[in-house]
């Protein structure tokens, strides 16, 4: 979601990863509930969001792909071999359900359907909200041209930061509720490709308001369901599914660059 | 022992500094961030397999026929891909996110002809070359034997013929290069070629020691790009001290510690690079406005 | 005598000579330039092309950094403007409008105006989330300032009256030379730079451009500095005229004064 301020960052993965696994730190290891483990992930990534967007917003284009690129494969290195901690490649098993105000303990998909749900409900209000708002108007305004924006006495970095680290703390939640969901973590869905894939999800609906992000997820999300009713086999279809992804992204990029709903164009 | 991992380092980095140099071939004269790079270098070892170790033909024979059908999906990759954005006015960004998607396409289809499993090439173990304490396999003898002499031609190359001046000239400047009635379009497919060449040498040489996966291109891609930017973008011998500074420290890694933090060091020297000296070690400063 | 709002002494600037010159060979572009711009007046700055004009206001907005040499903004306090950050020149009271038309073309042309403001959020996003009437008071009291500015400069019934909620992107250049003139009215500025005012306009709109810059001075109290090629132009609007030559104001006085002098008259206006 961080289309908006036209900054292609290549890390989203990380800050979902640092989300889950702090999450399963929190909850398995510190046995907190369900409010300070959120409050802690969000916490957690905020920070490190913070760092790596004073480091690497400074940098222009190519260069700031390069930056969160290489982040993401720090953090991936960190969370792989990390033994101590992470467990590195085991992976984290058994992260205990969350416990809401200490007694309702939220398990099974149903309570997990909700929990997602809601977030996702405040995610796009919130969203929504801030697009209509001054700061949606500025981060518009410095992807259109950010020469005026400084000559209009803006602190295009500090807008930067702002949105980079609003869409990581968002990354923090969805880790928090993948790990607590599946129950078991393991560093394999934190990686580059990973990120690639948040990002074509992105791309593919197109960028600069909430519908377009929303219909990609949606494609992203369909598509090995059509896959399986059409009746190909596991083995086959994960593959056929990256195909049919990468081939959309080049469609897409080549007939409607700013995506299937989105507003701006690359 | 330091000697021994010094040498594997410097061989790894004579390798990155080519594969870094085909992509720098592309990046240096268009600004295309050409990421379906990666799977040139994936396909090639594959290509080979199929032609060796399956059709039975020589290794000599097989990699060459390899190299001309890289050669040609690269030459195919800007035709077909990236030339009708260039013709619509593209940004970059679009550009690159269409790289992207002929990567994951690459790597998909790969893994449905071939499967996931690595595959290699020779299983017998490599006889070696012993100079006192360090021992040297005949298969890094080759990697290194190729690819100094891969580096070198083109190195010549470029200063001496009218195609490395055209080069240059382009890095420099492709408005005026338009202007001086060299057929840009044209010249493009040779340099994509080229970079393809680079690219599928690079692939072969390294599996004929560990083998490939579909999964390979990436890795080596990151690792060239570093290089890249280590050295220094736009100058054309930069990536080959930027590869052989990243083998070297890997290696120290390996030897200091264990290969699984290669990367860590690897990504950190990238972003230190980044913060400080943007330009690398040999790159200019630019101008923003 | 009136005060100087702005002073520019000893000003160095010099480019490398390109990517074929040794390091060492440079072209300056500004040697040892001095300006002092008289408050509440109208200054224009005159020269050949790539004489380093445009260069000047780029390092006077920041977006340059010079060489060496010094500043100096006198507003309530003497600021030396090395030091400060671009964007923060701004908050000083200086504003900019560009050569090119640089505008935001995916925002309405009263998003374009708005824009301008920087109070509402005082840089924390989350107030759009939990203060939303405040918000929504000074987006209303900025929409009012916009339309007011607007038929006060062009009158009630002007056309871009009726264009605000269409996207920038859809004006043609002169109207978005107008949005950008526009927009310095929305901040309280005490030095507004313009290039080229009137470049790429229809010169029946060139005395009406050059009213609203002597409104800026009369009714809003600012002080411009201008650069121009329309030399009728410049003899209707501005008090001072400044010319740049050889990196160095060479002559300085009133246009009729400087326009008249035959050095001038044979090495840029080619009579």
């Amino acid at each position: 979601m961080v289309g908006l301020s036209n900054l292609l960052s290549i890390g989203q993965a990380a800050f979902y990863g640092i989300g889950a696994y702090v999450t399963a730190l929190a909850l398995k290891t510190l046995g907190l509930s369900f409010f300070p483990s959120v409050i802690l992930a969000i916490v957690i990534t905020l920070l490190f969001a913070i760092i790596v967007g004073y480091i690497s917003l400074k940098m222009e284009g190519d260069y700031f792909i390069l930056a969160t690129l290489g982040i993401q494969i720090i953090v991936f290195t960190i969370l792989n071999n990390w033994i101590a901690v992470t467990m590195g490649p085991y992976g984290i098993p058994g992260i205990p359900s969350p416990k809401l105000f200490g007694y309702i303990e939220i398990k099974g998909i149903e309570s997990f359907l909700m929990v997602s749900t809601a977030f996702s409900a405040i995610t796009i209000f919130f969203f929504h909200r801030l697009i209509k708002s001054p700061f949606g108007r500025d981060l518009k305004g410095l992807r259109d041209d950010s020469i005026s924006m400084i000559a209009l006495g803006k602190n295009i970095t500090k807008l930067k930061i702002q949105s980079f680290v609003i869409s990581s703390s968002f990354a923090a939640i969805s880790g928090f509720i993948y790990a607590s969901y599946i129950s078991y973590i393991d560093p394999t869905s934190y990686n580059l490709d990973e990120s690639i894939f948040i990002i074509s999800a992105v791309l593919i609906g197109g960028t600069g308001n909430i519908k377009g992000p929303i219909i990609g997820a949606i494609f992203v999300v369909a598509l090995p369901e059509l896959l399986r009713f059409v009746g190909l086999p596991d083995s086959i279809a994960a593959n056929m599914r990256m195909i049919i992804y990468g081939l959309t992204l080049v469609i897409i990029m080549r007939y409607r660059s700013q995506g299937l709903a989105g507003v701006y164009k690359f | 022992m330091l000697t021994q991992f010094l040498i594997n380092g410097f061989i790894n980095g004579a390798i990155y500094a080519m594969v870094a140099l085909g992509f720098a071939i592309v990046y240096n004269t268009t600004r295309i961030f050409h990421i379906a790079f990666a799977i040139l270098y994936m396909i090639a070892p594959y290509l080979v397999y199929s032609f060796y170790s399956q059709a039975g033909y020589p290794l000599v024979l097989s990699s060459v026929a390899a190299i001309v059908c890289i050669v040609l999906i690269s030459v195919l990759i800007e035709l077909i891909i990236y030339r009708p954005l260039i013709k619509k006015k593209s940004s970059l960004n679009v550009i690159m996110i269409s790289s992207i998607g002929l990567m994951i396409v690459g790597i998909n289809v790969i893994a449905l002809i071939y499967g996931n499993d690595t595959k290699i090439l020779s299983s017998s173990i490599s006889n070696t070359i012993s100079l006192g304490n360090i021992i040297i396999t005949y298969k890094q003898f080759t990697q290194l034997v190729i690819s100094t002499l891969a580096i070198s031609g083109f190195m010549v190359f470029l200063k001496y013929s009218k195609f490395g001046i055209k080069t240059r000239a382009m890095r420099d400047n492709v408005t005026l290069c338009n202007v001086f009635a060299l057929n840009v379009p044209k010249f493009r497919l040779s340099l994509y070629a080229l970079s393809g060449a680079f690219a599928a040498i690079g692939g072969i040489l390294i599996s004929l020691d560990v083998g490939m996966d579909p999964y390979i291109g990436m890795p080596m891609f990151l690792n060239a790009v570093v290089a890249l930017i280590i050295g220094g973008i736009g100058k054309f011998h930069a990536p080959l001290f930027g590869g052989i500074f990243i083998g070297l420290l890997q290696s120290l890694v390996v030897w200091k510690f264990s290969a699984n933090w290669q990367d860590l060091m690897t990504f950190s020297i990238l972003i230190i690079f980044l913060i400080f000296r943007p330009q690398g070690l040999f790159g200019e400063k630019q101008r923003l406005v | 005598m009136a005060r100087n709002i702005l002073e520019i002494k000893e000003l160095y600037k010099s480019f490398s000579k390109g990517k074929y010159g040794k390091d060492d060979e440079t072209y300056n572009l500004l040697s040892n330039l001095n300006i002092s711009i008289p408050e509440n007046t109208i200054s224009a700055l005159i020269g050949g092309n790539a004489t380093g004009k445009t260069t000047l206001f780029n390092i006077l907005s920041g977006f340059l950094k010079e060489d060496s040499g010094n500043i100096y903004f006198h507003n309530s306090k003497t600021t030396n403007l090395s030091e400060i950050p671009p964007y923060k020149r701004e908050h000083l009271g200086i504003g900019r409008l560009f050569q090119d038309n640089h505008i935001f073309p995916t925002l309405t042309v009263l998003e374009n105006l708005i824009i301008a403001d920087k109070n509402v959020l005082k840089g924390n996003p989350f107030e759009a989330i939990f203060n939303v009437k405040r918000v929504k008071e000074s987006e209303k009291v900025l929409t009012q300032k916009a339309t007011e500015t607007i038929a006060h400069l062009f009158g009630k019934s002007h056309e871009l009256l009726s264009k605000l909620n269409d996207k920038a992107s859809s004006l043609s250049f002169g109207q978005k030379r107008l949005i950008g003139l526009i927009r310095l009215f929305m901040s309280d500025y005490k030095l507004v730079l313009l290039d080229e005012p009137t470049a790429g306009i229809n010169p029946a709109l060139n005395d009406f451009i050059s009213e609203i810059i002597k409104q800026m001075v009369l009714e809003n109290g600012m002080t411009v500095f201008l650069i121009e090629h329309n030399m009728n132009f410049v003899r209707k609007t501005a008090h001072n005229c400044f010319f740049l030559d050889n990196g160095k104001i060479n002559m300085q006085g009133t246009p009729s004064k400087v326009l008249g002098n035959e050095f001038v008259q044979k090495n840029y206006l080619g009579v």
